[in-house]
């Protein structure tokens, strides 16, 4: 468990020293090694507490749970994706020291605020996490990358320091741990419970809170959205997870409404994304209606929600990276990510218009792709505890359909015969590897469930 | 006392030291020699004071510094250690004497136990520090800077001239004493000299001097600025605060507050948008001087002495990087751009390193110093801490702003190196600020020892 920090950590002091042209090799061979880590080697129950700051709190107290096992394979598969993706002197899809550094940063951060079992160890995994996309978005990507970066440090950094407040609201009552007994009065948990909502509603995010959430997609380069959307979006939802079970009553009455804010989300998020003429903008817009899913789960607070949502979790880690990547490539390939230019798109290049309707359909919501058992059993959920949710629902999964079909109507149709012309074989150009690591797992996870939450030690779906 | 014999050995060997500095000016030596003589002797000092910094039992009316309670005098030796190395050639031998001079000011402050000799030490270091600023003045902003920072410390002179005159009247003693029944003129006195240290500190609303001075002097004397008086004058307040001496003013903790979160505020707006790197590191400071004295004002005198500790590695990780990155010019964000890949690569990591620690990125030393500072405050209201969590936020907007040009693409333009000295003491206090970042045991060694 610890080498999935330390792996990272010296390849964070090596990274400097590096030849140029050994970068790539070095970054993927550093995703990958985590990836066989937390897929091979992390077996929950397992836990390491060692004092740090004992005056603070702040232990070194790590474990491996059911929930967040699932999560650190994602993070590591999503890492190697976007490693996959960079490339020298593009723009787009950078391949620099600076970002393959903060990159990793932000990796370490999300690995080490998963695996937390103290409360400020999360923060500190939770900062780690967040501020080095500002460096990212700053750094590479569209004109507007300047103020794109603004606004997702502005947003972050109040999310963040709510966070803290509530984690050291708590802290100095002596709660350190998630699964300590100390019980929180019950005054302070709606306190803290209200610092805590205005973090998860910045960083999940929840509607209106998602302004940051489109500006730094639309600028972002490439890797940067592909890991920002597949992993670093799950920190806030997965802290919501882990905090839940300090604060009990706090929970349990803000449900309803949280599972109505929930439905109000993902309605909002699929009309938005409707609404979108550009496909990154459509893709970030998704998001927020995939988090939304998220939201009405957890809300709920019964096993079988929160089950429900780290399904979500992973399959939209899945879907939304592969997505950002095909958005990228297709800039490539049409000069451009609007909609109404993307008709002609399958004859200049079938194969990535093959795996934008992979990921489309995950994004449907069609049986056999990752997102599917997720929203299904959240569905199932809210119908049992909540079943005024399902009237957000059914309109968010009708118009999530009708966004991607437009899209998908728009690549794989049209375009002029003189297109046709394949010069290459789209199939081995570089990157390649970048959708099909994300897309075999998408189906894997889709198609057989039941082996992986076998493998999560879940004991089957309830 | 067991080691009678060598008692007071450390305070003539400072004494003696000052001596030795002002006769080498006399002396033609190469320049360097004089800045070694005087590293040399502060790391001298550093051995003798734990175990031969005590004085006979009359004299510790004036002076007190037993064995085991040198912490104050060993980071005053320490900052000025890391000083040595950021003086210029060109200055010396005479900016060696004067560090040696503010040292002994410092020293003699930090233990006085007796208002006078507070005075006297706080007025030596004052002395060296005009010296310093004049010294290398060699433009209009460098006599500007002179003079604002010299009138106003002439003015909070008097004022802890008035301040000691009124507790000296009605305590009969000068001896610094706990105050058991208030009286309005030793409150007074009191809060005078409160005001005095606020201002060596920089802290709001005696913060005027401090972006003026910083900005028109040179780098190594905007770094002795911003690190010597400021150890000096935090570690007497958290002294005069551990021993309750300050505690007979009414409503301190919510006047310290109030100075506390001012600080921070009125550092984090100056410092915001600022174009020059002088300009904005100054404010930040002051900014960083709120964090030292919100704990302070909860009574948490560990929480302030990590927060100070932190400061100063901060200030002197920036300061001798900017001397590096800046040499006599003042840069610009677009001046930092590329400097990785030029020879003052180094430098450039331990500024982005100390901003870094100074916005409380995780893993630095700046990070586990926030958490105490707000943490010592959070049974205060909620405005507060809240407050200060809150500032902290938006400071990550100008450290990162000016992370940025480091890792933008662009012209390079950095070529100045200011030599070996500064750029060691970069490596060191940067090296320093990730490792006490890591780990824990020295800061948390330093609370324990700061109030016995």
């Amino acid at each position: 468990m610890l080498a999935l920090l330390i792996i990272p950590g010296i390849f964070l002091v090596i990274l400097p020293l590096l030849p140029d042209n050994w970068l790539k090799p070095a970054f993927v061979a550093m995703a990958f090694s985590d990836l066989l880590l937390a897929l091979f080697v992390l077996a929950p129950g397992e836990s390491i507490d060692v004092a740090w700051w004992p005056q603070l709190g702040l232990n070194f107290a790590l474990g491996v749970s059911r929930y967040n096992q699932p999560l650190l394979w994602l993070n590591g598969l999503v890492l190697l994706s976007s490693a996959l993706a960079t490339k020298a002197g593009k723009a787009w899809s950078p391949l620099s020291k600076g970002s393959i550094f903060w990159l990793s940063t932000a990796y370490l951060g999300v690995s080490l605020a998963f695996l937390s079992q103290n409360l400020l160890l999360y923060f500190v995994g939770f900062e780690m996490a967040v501020l080095p996309f500002f460096l990212l978005v700053r750094k590479d990507g569209g004109e507007n990358r300047r103020q794109a970066a603004f606004y997702f440090l502005g947003f972050s950094a109040v999310a963040g320091m709510m966070l803290l407040a509530a984690v050291l609201s708590l802290v100095v009552r002596h709660v350190t741990g998630f699964y300590s007994n100390h019980s929180v009065p019950v005054g302070l948990q709606f306190v803290v419970y209200l610092l805590l909502l205005a973090t998860w509603a910045i960083k999940t995010p929840l509607w209106p809170f998602h302004l940051w959430l489109p500006q730094t997609h639309g600028e972002a380069s490439t890797p940067a959205s592909m890991y920002l959307s597949g992993v670093a979006l799950k920190v806030a939802p997965y802290g919501f997870l882990l905090f839940s079970h300090i604060l009990p009553i706090a929970s349990h009455r803000a449900s309803p409404t949280l599972a109505m804010w929930g439905g109000i989300t993902l309605l909002a998020g699929s009309l938005l994304a409707l609404g979108q003429r550009d496909l990154k903008q459509t893709v970030a817009q998704s998001s927020i209606a995939s988090m939304g899913y998220v939201m009405i789960a957890l809300s709920l607070g019964t096993p079988a929600g929160d089950q429900a949502a780290v399904l979500v979790m992973v399959g939209h880690g899945l879907a939304s990276p592969l997505l950002f990547w095909i958005a990228g490539e297709v800039e490539k390939v049409q000069g451009s990510r609007q909609l109404d230019d993307l008709p002609g798109l399958y004859r200049k290049d079938p194969f990535l218009v093959t795996f934008l309707s992979v990921a489309a359909f995950a994004y449907m919501g069609i049986p056999g792709l990752a997102l599917f058992p997720g929203e299904f059993g959240v569905i199932l959920v809210a119908f049992r505890h909540m079943p005024a949710t399902l009237y957000l629902i059914g309109p968010g999964i009708l118009v999530m359909a009708a966004t991607w079909l437009r899209v998908l109507a728009r690549a794989r149709f049209g375009g002029r015969d003189q297109d046709s012309a394949i010069s290459r074989l789209s199939f081995g150009r570089q990157g390649t590897g970048s959708g099909l690591w994300l897309t075999v797992p998408l189906l894997w996870v889709g198609l057989f469930p039941e082996w992986w939450i076998h493998l999560w030690h879940w004991g089957g779906l309830r | 006392m067991a080691l009678g014999g060598i008692e007071m050995i450390a305070w003539l060997a400072l004494g003696l030291e000052c001596v030795i500095a002002m006769t080498l000016e006399l002396i033609p030596l190469k320049r360097n020699i004089s800045r070694w003589i005087l590293a040399g002797g502060i790391v001298l000092l550093m051995i003798l004071f734990p175990f031969a910094g005590s004085l006979p039992h009359l004299y510790e009316r004036l002076i007190y510094a037993p064995p085991v309670h040198v912490v104050y005098q060993e980071l005053v030796l320490a900052t000025a250690l890391g000083l040595t190395g950021i003086l210029s050639r060109e200055g010396n031998p005479v900016a060696s004497t004067l560090l040696m001079l503010s040292l002994a000011g410092g020293l003699v402050a930090v233990s006085a136990n007796n208002w006078v000799v507070l005075f006297l030490g706080i007025e030596t270091l004052n002395i060296g520090l005009y010296g310093l600023v004049g010294h290398t003045s060699r433009q209009r902003a460098g006599d500007e800077a002179l003079l604002k920072f010299f009138i106003l410390g002439s003015i909070f002179t008097a004022f802890e001239v008035a301040g000691i005159g009124l507790i000296g009247g009605t305590q009969g003693s000068l001896q610094i004493m706990m105050f058991r029944v208030p009286n309005p003129a030793e409150i007074a006195g009191l809060s005078l000299m409160l005001a005095a240290l606020l201002f060596k500190m920089g802290s709001f609303p005696f913060h005027l001097w401090a972006p003026d001075t910083y900005e028109g002097s040179p780098w190594q004397t905007t770094t002795i600025i911003a690190t010597l008086p400021k150890i000096v004058a935090g570690s007497l307040i958290i002294r005069l605060m551990a021993t309750g001496v300050f505690s007979v003013i009414p409503r301190l903790p919510e006047i310290l507050e109030v100075v506390a979160l001012g600080t921070m505020i009125v550092g984090a707006l100056g410092a915001w948008r600022q174009p020059r790197l002088k300009r904005m590191l100054a404010y930040a400071a002051i900014s960083q001087v709120g964090f030292v004295i919100l704990p302070l004002s909860a009574g948490h005198i560990g929480a302030a002495g990590v927060y100070l500790v932190s400061y100063i590695l901060g200030s002197l990780a920036v300061f001798s990087a900017g001397q590096s990155l800046g040499g006599q010019d003042n840069p610009t964000r677009l001046d930092l751009v590329g400097a990785f890949k030029t020879k003052n690569r180094w430098p450039a990591v331990a500024l982005v390193l100390a901003l870094a620690g100074f916005a409380g990125f995780p893993l630095t030393v700046g990070m586990a110093a926030k958490l105490y500072s707000v943490e010592a405050v959070m049974g205060e209201p909620a405005i507060i801490w809240l407050g200060a969590v809150l500032v902290t936020g938006f400071t990550f907007f100008y450290y990162f702003r000016w992370i940025f040009p480091f890792f933008a693409s662009g012209d390079v333009k950095i070529t100045k190196n200011a030599g070996v000295g500064a750029i060691a003491i970069s490596q060191i206090s940067a090296f320093l600020i990730v490792v006490l970042g890591i780990w824990s045991y020295p800061m948390i060694w330093l609370t324990q020892h700061l109030t016995l």
